[in-house]
């Protein structure tokens, strides 16, 4: 187990350096020079005097000043020292524009990933033991539809449905979770609902032929011939079993629902990250993409690293090796 | 006992095995048609597929109106003979401008697809062949490339580069990139030890020889069947990118579009603004996932017959 333990986090920092390296880089190769654009208030690439004393100054103020591997080693050790540059738009710290939104997207986040793992475990067992059943059928024809509808779509539409049909009307109000967990929730939990719906279609299907590869083997057969009720050898043998790849699943799932988030706090309007990140694209904000893309990146890593840990805790064969 | 007529020589046997009919097996067309018969889904997203295409092809002739005419006098229309989807809150004919926006669609999600899939074949066929240290690097990369979401490595891409029509395709591209090149990389050690490969490096094949002729043409069902099955992942990002407002800005509509801005607020009066454009995008993402698992069952030998 510590050995395991300690290969996964080498890989994990290695790994997490070289993400880093990759979108300074994807961040770097912009056309033009932003400080001039930002200076004349014209297009990067225009023509510049790049002696100019006021010049200079932008790109200090702008991280921009050195070659690049400086900018990159200036660049990283600010962001460990939570340090994540200027906006450009507005001038403030990206970290002061972030930090408030930091919660809501967890939050929401978090909701989203439990909504689809209990949706899509239990509609996948469900499935798997009553296979082709119409309830099994039922079950994988709605989860692969709402796999190719587009999430942002299907909350327009329930929104529409909602409003024309009761009436509602979205709740606009964020409350912060421990200010107020009713409003809180009240306003997070369709949103999560929806983005938890449509990853739950792809656990549902890993956690289907997942049990119904361990309803063949021996064991449980043996535990069936012993004569244990069929809610036991479920309870007891199928499922520990089945579900263990299933984890590994909700490290995937987190890359993916990430996606869904972004855009599901556009439709909701919600004041998460996945809104800063727009509006900084939407605006060519560079320092904001770049530092919103780090976190993001570090915070799959960081997933894919805990589902890896507790993989293995949870599985005897590896945690006694 | 045998008279010396009913001996055969070994050339009486030759001669009888030449003039025996060979024993026949279905070919690949014709076995097309039986399979297509008898899997419903994949002959539906093959019609659901060629559809589009076809849409996509002759949007001019299909569509009744320009897709960006006005009629001022059905604004909001619901569902009618003359606007089959109803119009939107402008007076655009929806049928017009979605049979115009599977342009987009179609073109985006082919050469993304393609320009994707086929240099994740490249890198994925090189990193499978040689083994060792490139593959080792080349799979950490892929690790690290798979760390970001899809949506947003392609609004970074598009955010540093601008929501240009080769730009997002590059974008979106990017984003199908690693799957190609691990789908390919395993198919090329798989077939890497086969029999036929060592026999081609016995006689002396150079690597790239042994490569081009030998394991690539092998390696051509998995690459449809990624292809196929990549192109609704790409639609459905290009329609997220469109509706976020950072696709490509073109006049010409492009379905996630379509359900952007004012879209959401006439939706509860007059839903059929936000339902038909989603549910195109839905129906052709079907259709290729439907295409792609029935590509997988025809390529797939061990399959037949099942």
């Amino acid at each position: 187990m510590r050995t395991y333990l300690i290969k996964r986090l080498l890989l994990f920092i290695p790994t997490a350096f070289g993400v880093s390296i990759f979108i300074f880089i994807m961040l770097h190769t912009i056309p033009g020079d932003y400080a001039t654009a930002l200076l004349l208030g014209g297009e990067p690439g225009e023509a510049y005097d790049a002696s100019s004393e006021q010049f200079e100054k932008i790109r200090e103020q702008l991280g921009l000043q050195g070659s690049l591997p400086q900018q990159y080693a200036r660049w990283l050790g600010n962001f460990f020292q939570g340090d994540f540059g200027i906006s450009w738009t507005n001038r403030k710290p990206v970290w002061d524009r972030m930090a408030p939104r930091i919660f809501l997207s967890f939050e929401l986040g978090f909701l989203a990933v439990s909504i689809a793992m209990v949706l899509g475990t239990i509609g996948g067992v469900i499935s798997a033991v009553r296979q082709d059943t119409w309830v099994d059928y039922l079950l994988r024809g709605s989860s692969m539809t709402l796999q190719a509808m587009p999430g942002f779509w299907v909350a327009l539409m329930v929104i529409a449905g909602l409003v024309a049909i009761w009436g509602w009307k979205p709740p606009i109000e964020y409350r912060h979770l421990w200010d107020d967990p009713v409003r809180n929730l009240s306003v997070l939990l369709l949103p999560a609902f929806l983005v938890g719906l449509r990853s739950s279609a792809e656990i549902l299907r890993m956690t289907r032929s997942s049990v119904l590869e361990v309803l063949r083997e021996d064991y449980v057969r043996t535990a069936e011939a012993k004569g244990l009720y069929r809610s036991r050898v479920l309870g007891q043998h199928v499922l520990r079993n089945a579900l263990l790849p299933v984890t590994t699943l909700a490290g995937f799932e987190v890359v993916f629902l990430m996606s869904g988030q972004v855009i599901i706090e556009q439709v909701f309007n919600l004041h998460g990250i996945g809104k800063l990140f727009i509006q900084g694209v939407a605006a060519r904000d560079y320092p904001v993409v770049q530092a919103i893309v780090m976190f993001i990146a570090l915070v799959v890593l960081l997933a894919n690293l805990v589902v890896d840990v507790m993989y293995a805790w949870l599985d005897p064969r590896i945690r006694y090796e | 006992m045998t008279t010396p007529n009913e001996t055969t020589s070994a050339d009486q046997v030759r001669e009888n095995l030449i003039a025996a009919e060979p024993p026949r097996r279905p070919g690949m067309w014709k076995y097309s048609v039986y399979y297509f018969r008898h899997k419903l889904l994949g002959t539906v997203g093959l019609v659901i597929v060629i559809t589009m295409i076809v849409i996509a092809l002759f949007a001019d002739l299909i569509a009744p109106f320009a897709y960006q005419q006005q009629n001022y006098e059905d604004v909001l229309a619901a569902p009618n003979f003359t606007y089959l989807f109803g119009t939107d809150n402008f007076g655009r004919d929806i049928f017009s401008r979605i049979v115009h926006g599977a342009r987009i669609s179609m073109l985006v999600g082919f050469l993304s697809v393609i320009v994707g899939t086929g240099i994740g074949a490249v890198v994925g066929l090189i990193s499978g062949f040689f083994m060792g240290k490139v593959d080792a690097i080349v799979q950490r990369l892929v690790d690290m490339w798979m760390s970001f979401p899809d949506l947003i490595l392609a609004l970074t891409i598009v955010a540093v580069f601008g929501n240009t029509l080769p730009n997002v395709i590059l974008a979106i591209a990017a984003t199908i990139l690693p799957r190609g090149v691990r789908v390919i990389r395993s198919a090329t050690i798989a077939i890497r030890e086969m029999d036929y490969t060592m026999a081609a490096r016995s006689i002396g094949a150079s690597d790239l020889r042994t490569m081009l002729r030998h394991i690539m043409p092998n390696t051509v069902a998995p690459f449809l069947i990624i292809m196929s099955s990549m192109f609704g992942t790409a639609i459905l990002t290009e329609a997220g990118l469109s509706y976020l407002g950072l696709g490509i800005s073109e006049p010409t509509p492009s379905w996630g579009r379509m359900l952007t801005g004012q879209a959401a607020q006439y939706a509860p009066r007059a839903p059929w603004i936000i339902a038909f454009p989603g549910i195109f995008i839905t129906l052709t993402v079907m259709g290729f996932a439907f295409f792609g698992d029935a590509l997988r069952d025809l390529f797939d030998p061990r399959q037949r017959g099942r």
